[in-house]
């Protein structure tokens, strides 16, 4: 029974499966290392300083997120319909409410001090 | 038959008894009967609004009857029926587009008055604002007018046509302070002074206070200490202050009588004031918690429902047992 | 806490409550009785309490429901009661008051409104996309099982401990430890939290099924409306209620360990509570109305004998107010001082979304012109629900308007606006579904005359509870007053209100007789009572366990409406052909890890550890066994099947109508057997994103509270950023290894796989290992999470993430073992997959932790 139900599954995960190849994990390892390495040196370093710096640290961090969503996993190989890629997208686009909505309302508002 | 005819009669003059007696306190609805400048634009932003959706609300409102009615299947005509027809680009036209431009027209309203009633925006007057500080305490409002150098509690008065400028806080949960004749409310919460500036065109009237307040029969000893606020606060602005009572006409001849009150905007909370040259800090007698008395606990709500202690004590006397919180 | 005496546990002093106990303990007594007397406790158990069956979870959860409206109804009217005369009654002390308020609004919107919705979702959303059960059977089971174990939680705070009284939404300060030192306070977060997981896993478990689990030939804009509904509705709860989740999570923190996100000292930020709990709750309201909007549309075409009009401009609407409520939240407290801005715009996009819902009821009125409209029960609650829910949009308009809603805000206009919405939209909504679904569940209609005396007086009795209670916010007015004075002149509208509540309240009781007046006399209706257009008519009344004999072939929407209509044409089908179903077996595991969360829930509510550490523990246990266990299915024969359809008895018509089927689909395997792996690598990616939001808003709290070191240390002062810098290597190589596991498990290596995977929670538990020695040193230095807001929200942050990659890392050890007594299997193969997709998620976490906490920190 559980064999046939396996061997029946395999068919569907097969087909639903993304395969990485090692090629894409090494790659984006090492993309990880580099994008992680930049903003250590440039920032601990004092190289950039202020809001440059804080420009530096987020667009490495967006970079390698982005990096990581398609060599570790495997973003790009999902069949249609792109549920997941939906998903994510409308996830991300709430995250980006939330955090931006909270510092909006509660740091720039008219009740200072 | 002539039952029948009484029977109507009387359910006829049901609604009538109804609404005499709803209305009765008709006068009453003073969000819609504003004495400032600020509730005034409020309520026309009210009305705009309220008119703009009338707009579509009315015709839907008889559309669906209508319909309902029309294609009913026990009626007696013969309708069209066409159960097939699900779609017509011209109405999605209208039905979309209609909403859009009221919204539209609603929302530029809306922005254009959120800046021009933004609380912290001060009013333009002739006359010098007045600051009042307000403070949110367990259970009492405090006001301290700094350049007058006096305070109060759970009393507030000011002269009609003079900008104020409220400064208002909280010591400890969260609370609102609302006048609802002169306009809009805010929270008050510890640790941050928010702004509101209110103004009132006019004297007399019902006042309605800020955040439930119970209040009491004028007692004559009150009617002489607000003589005194009364009489520091004529050297603001005209002079002529508006007079307000929170109590009902009754009050208003009362304190019109005792003379001092030419006019103040009052608003009376059950407490007397407080020097603050003298520190006197006038404290309410906490009777203990009567049937009456504990309605009044509910005095200062908001957004905070504070346990109130002194009910908590008559628990203890109850139970014979000290409760203390965990 | 210590219990000193029974007044420290048993709520006391009260009769009412007194009352409450006794009815309670012979009620529990009672129902022992007669389980054993019937000799039923092997069928409760067998039957209901280990059900996967969505049928019968659904009946769980209406049935909960009603016994949750009894309750908060009641609430209703003892505070209409207290508020029909002014001060010089004294029904309800002040304190009860605000008891009861809160309590009202918790069960009410909590535990009367989303397990209806929960359980109208279960009873019908299978039928309608012509499946045999939702996508995660037992996931559905535990649903329910956390529900009423957080329902039970939150309920026994009221003659244990005491109710909550800080209102429905427990704003800080007061509900801090300091205002609010009772316990329950902690009863409201826990029974929330508990059942709030629930819904989230509901959410995901529909979402799922109604993406994967349709059937043949049924597109997305094929689906039957209620079934968008329903998906629009549960977009929306997974991406809310992760916010709840959180928010709650750092009340509990504040409560319980100190900490100062919401306190009025140490750099806390109550308002940030309200922000929160707000980006949910607004959402919340569009969750429950969502599927209401869907239901009509349903009763609508069905009783105009028509097609619903404009179908894709109704699913545009649904999805847009699903996403478009995120957008809107700020208007909850416009009065805060937030500045004109940030006032204008939530204004405008609260206002933006009246427009798609007016444009649905301009599309349920054409669906009724040029039909044959017949007015029947369900019918009429449609009817009565248009007229009320503008009236209540318009006052929902009223209110956007900022500068306005300053006169309006917590007044009782508000109070009658969103009783308008919540009681015109949801309440009778979900009555409607209920009186058109109750003969697809239970196999009779419940009876119309009484139904119909139910009718007015709920709608009268709303008009007139409600409609004074515009007036009375214009009057001034404010929510939550418990007596106010002769002299307001609220008295007589008061008093009218009052009179409406009582009206609903019988109006109730009329819909409690009818049920049982039903159940003895009505007489059994066959599949299909209302001349229904969609799937679930199809099938006999009641459904038979297995849904579908067969699993029907959709060609257009309304199909069971075509069909019918080729029988009459005299279109003959070829008669069915049976084969085996593949059905999930019954499981006591949700009830049992259901019985732990409460028993972890009420431990931490008194703080007794020798209830929170086995409560924890059994919960992990509970999951451990079930990842272990394979032994979830079976397989239904065609024998028994054909049997059942027999013995349903529908005649000929359900024979060669239920035809015109796929006997074999080569797409889905057979008799549409669905690719569950696929499924539950689908259900496991929401989940991912789920936490993302969860991660998401500690970001935000940790973004609004970073700079609130209230004169404590800074992050420049504690951070040690070498150690750091190795958990970020150490953490960045795991993640690369978990994918090297999952390429050696693609290429059938299965030592490789599991090598790989020891490599990897190795690393992972180095990272810890630094992680705890990190925090212990900080805590060592006098930095704790108490010490400041913004250490506070660092420890909840990174504490957090170190929390998940704990958790994966016992998980991981437990997926080792299973691959190496089981092989590589398809089932391993997902179970592998997922984890390591969770592994990848935690390190792209640690990305921007990394990036936000510390490096931002020390610079």
């Amino acid at each position: 029974m559980a064999q046939h139900h396996d061997t029946h599954a395999s068919h569907g995960a097969d087909a639903h499966e993304s395969h990485g190849s090692l090629k894409s994990y090494v790659l984006g390892f090492v993309l990880s290392l580099v994008l992680t390495a930049i903003p250590l040196i440039l920032v601990l370093n004092d190289i950039v300083t202020g809001n440059a710096a804080d420009v530096v640290l987020l667009v490495t961090a967006v970079l390698q997120f982005v990096v990581q969503l398609f060599f570790f996993m495997h973003l790009k190989e999902e069949k249609k319909p792109r549920y997941n890629l939906m998903t994510l997208l409308l996830g991300l686009v709430i995250v980006v409410t939330i955090v931006a909505g909270s510092i909006w309302i509660m740091k720039y508002n008219m009740v200072a001090h | 038959m002539k039952y029948k005819g009484w029977f109507l009669r009387a359910a006829a003059l049901l609604p009538l008894a109804l609404m005499t007696f709803l209305l009765s306190g008709c006068a009453d609805v003073v969000v819609l009967d504003p004495k400032g400048e600020i509730g005034k634009h409020q309520l026309d932003l009210i009305y705009i609004t309220t008119g703009l959706c009338l707009i579509i609300i009315v015709p839907v409102l008889i559309l669906t009857f209508w319909i309902a009615w029309k294609y009913r299947a026990k009626s007696k005509k013969k309708e069209a029926y066409q159960p097939e027809w699900d779609h017509s680009t011209k109405l999605e036209t209208i039905w979309w587009g209609i909403p859009i431009l009221i919204i539209l027209l609603i929302a530029i309203v809306t922005v254009q008055y959120s800046y021009k009633l933004e609380p912290s925006k001060a009013i333009a007057s002739e006359n010098k604002p007045i600051t009042i500080q307000v403070v949110a305490l367990d259970w009492k409002w405090l006001f301290l007018y700094p350049e007058q150098g006096i305070a109060t509690v759970n009393y507030v008065q000011f002269p009609e046509k003079v900008p104020v400028q409220f400064q208002l806080t909280a010591d400890a949960p969260m609370n609102s302070f609302w006048i609802p004749q002169l306009g809009g409310q805010i929270y008050t919460m510890s640790g941050m002074a928010m702004k509101l500036h209110l103004i009132a065109d006019e004297p007399g009237g019902l006042l309605r206070y800020g955040r439930e307040l119970q209040r009491r029969i004028l007692r004559q000893d009150d009617l002489q200490r607000e003589g005194d606020v009364a009489s520091r606060l004529r050297q603001v602005g005209s002079g002529r202050q508006a007079i307000v009572s929170g109590d009902g006409p009754g009050r208003l001849q009362r304190a019109r009588a005792a003379g001092n009150l030419a006019g103040a905007f009052v608003l009376r909370f059950p407490c007397r004031f407080v020097r603050q040259d003298r520190q006197q800090v006038c404290r309410r007698r906490l009777r203990p918690p009567s049937r009456r008395r504990s309605g009044i606990v509910q005095r200062r709500r908001g957004r905070s429902r504070e346990r109130p202690r002194y009910e908590r004590r008559a628990g203890h006397e109850r139970h014979g047992h000290v409760r203390r919180g965990r | 806490m210590k219990i000193t005496k029974l007044s420290d546990f048993f709520v006391t002093g009260d009769p009412l409550i007194y009352g409450a106990d006794v009815a309670i303990g012979l009620t529990m007594v009672a129902i022992v009785v007669a389980l054993t007397a019937f000799k039923r406790w092997g069928w409760l158990w067998r039957e209901w309490l280990t059900t996967v069956d969505h049928k019968r979870i659904g009946i769980m959860y209406v049935i909960a429901s009603l016994l949750m409206l009894f309750r908060g109804g009641v609430d209703a009217l003892l505070m209409r009661t207290q508020l029909a005369l002014p001060d010089s009654m004294e029904f309800l002390k002040p304190d009860h008051y605000n008891d009861i308020f809160t309590t009202h609004g918790v069960i009410m919107i909590l535990f009367m409104a989303m397990p209806l919705m929960f359980g109208l979702f279960n009873l019908t959303v299978p039928l309608q996309i012509g499946a045999r059960d939702v996508a995660f059977p037992l996931l559905n089971s535990l649903s329910f099982w956390l529900f009423f174990m957080g329902a039970m939680l939150f309920n026994v705070s009221f003659v244990i401990g005491g109710s909550p009284e800080a209102g429905w939404l427990a704003y800080p300060p007061l509900s801090e430890k300091m205002f609010s030192p009772g316990v329950g306070q902690d009863f409201y977060i826990w029974g929330i939290q508990i059942s709030g997981i629930g819904s989230l896993m509901t959410g995901i478990n529909f979402i799922v099924t109604i993406l994967k689990m349709r059937a043949p030939g049924m597109k997305l804009m094929k689906m039957p409306m209620f079934t968008w509904s329903v998906l629009s509705s549960c977009v929306t709860i997974i991406l809310a209620f992760p916010i709840l989740t959180v928010t709650l999570a750092l009340l509990f923190i504040d409560r319980y360990f100190g900490a100062h996100f919401f306190t009025l000292d140490m750099g806390g930020n109550p308002m940030m509570y309200i922000n929160l709990i707000w980006m949910w709750g607004h959402p919340e309201v569009y969750i429950v109305v969502l599927p209401a909007f869907g239901i009509f549309s349903e009763i609508v075409a069905t009783f105009s004998k028509k097609r619903l009009f404009g179908y894709g401009s109704m699913v545009f609407a649904l999805m847009s107010i699903s996403i478009f409520s995120f957008f809107t939240w700020a208007h909850h407290f416009f009065t805060m001082g937030s500045g004109a801005n940030v006032n204008a715009f939530f204004a405008v996009t609260t206002m933006i979304i009246a427009i798609p819902t007016g444009v649905k009821i301009f599309n349920w009125l054409f669906t009724m012109y040029k039909g044959k409209i017949t007015f029947e029960l369900p019918m009429l609650w449609t009817m009565a629900f248009i007229p009320c829910f503008i009236v209540g949009g318009m006052t929902g308009v009223m209110l956007s308007v900022a500068p306005a809603d300053f006169q309006f805000h917590n007044s009782y206009f508000l109070i009658a606006h969103f009783h308008q919405v919540l009681i015109g939209g949801v309440v009778f909504g979900y009555f409607a579904g209920l009186y058109y679904w109750w003969p697809k569940v239970f196999g009779f209609k419940l009876n119309d005359k009484l139904g119909k005396w139910a009718f007015w007086l709920w709608n009268i009795g709303f008009y007139v509870c409600f409609m004074p209670q515009y007036v009375l916010g214009l009057m001034g007015m404010t929510r939550r007053v418990s007596s106010y004075s002769w002299d307001t002149g609220w008295w007589s509208w008061n008093f009218v209100s009052t009179i409406g509540g009582f009206l609903m309240g019988i109006g109730f009781l009329f819909q409690v007789w009818q049920i049982l007046h039903s159940i003895k006399f009505m007489e059994r209706v066959k599949g299909d009572p209302w001349g229904g257009r969609t799937l679930e008519w199809s099938i006999p009344s009641p459904a038979p366990f297995y849904n579908f004999a067969i699993t029907p072939k959709v060609e257009g929407r309304d199909d069971w409406w075509r069909r019918k209509e080729l029988a009459a044409k005299g279109v003959q089908d070829p008669p069915p052909k049976y084969e085996p179903i593949h059905m999930p077996k019954n499981s006591g595991t949700p009830i049992v890890m259901s019985l732990f969360w409460f028993i972890l829930g009420f431990g931490f509510v008194f703080d007794w550890l020798w209830l929170i550490v086995p409560g924890a523990i059994g919960i992990a246990a509970t999951m451990l066994y079930h990842s272990f266990n394979y032994d979830t299915d079976y397989y239904v024969t065609a024998e028994e099947v054909r049997k059942t359809e027999a013995k349903a008895g529908e005649g000929c018509l359900m024979a060669h109508v239920a035809a015109n089927q796929s006997s074999h689909d080569h797409d889905h395997g057979h008799d549409g057997h669905h690719d569950l792996e696929a499924l539950r690598t689908m259900g496991f990616w929401i989940f991912i994103i789920t936490d993302c939001i969860i991660f998401g808003t500690l970001f935000a709290t940790y973004a609004v509270l970073m700079n609130s070191t209230a004169g404590g240390p800074t992050g420049a002062d504690l951070f040690e950023m070498p150690g750091v810098i190795a958990e970020t290597f150490i953490l960045l190589t795991s993640s690369f290894t978990s994918g090297l596991a999952v390429l050696s498990m693609n290429r059938g290596d299965k030592k490789g796989l599991i090598g790989w995977l020891i490599v990897t929670a190795l690393l992972g538990a180095s990272f810890i290992t630094l992680e705890v020695t990190e925090f212990l040193k900080m805590i060592d230095e006098g930095a704790k999470i108490s010490t400041s807001a913004f250490l506070s929200a660092f420890y909840t942050l990174v504490g957090t993430h170190g929390l998940h990659v704990s958790i994966g890392l016992i998980w991981m050890v437990a997926l080792m073992l299973q691959v190496a007594k089981r092989g590589i299997t398809p089932v391993t193969k997902r179970k592998i997959g997922n984890i390591s997709l969770y592994w990848h998620f935690l390190d792209v976490v640690w990305i921007f932790v990394f990036t936000i906490v510390y490096m931002m920190g020390v610079r």
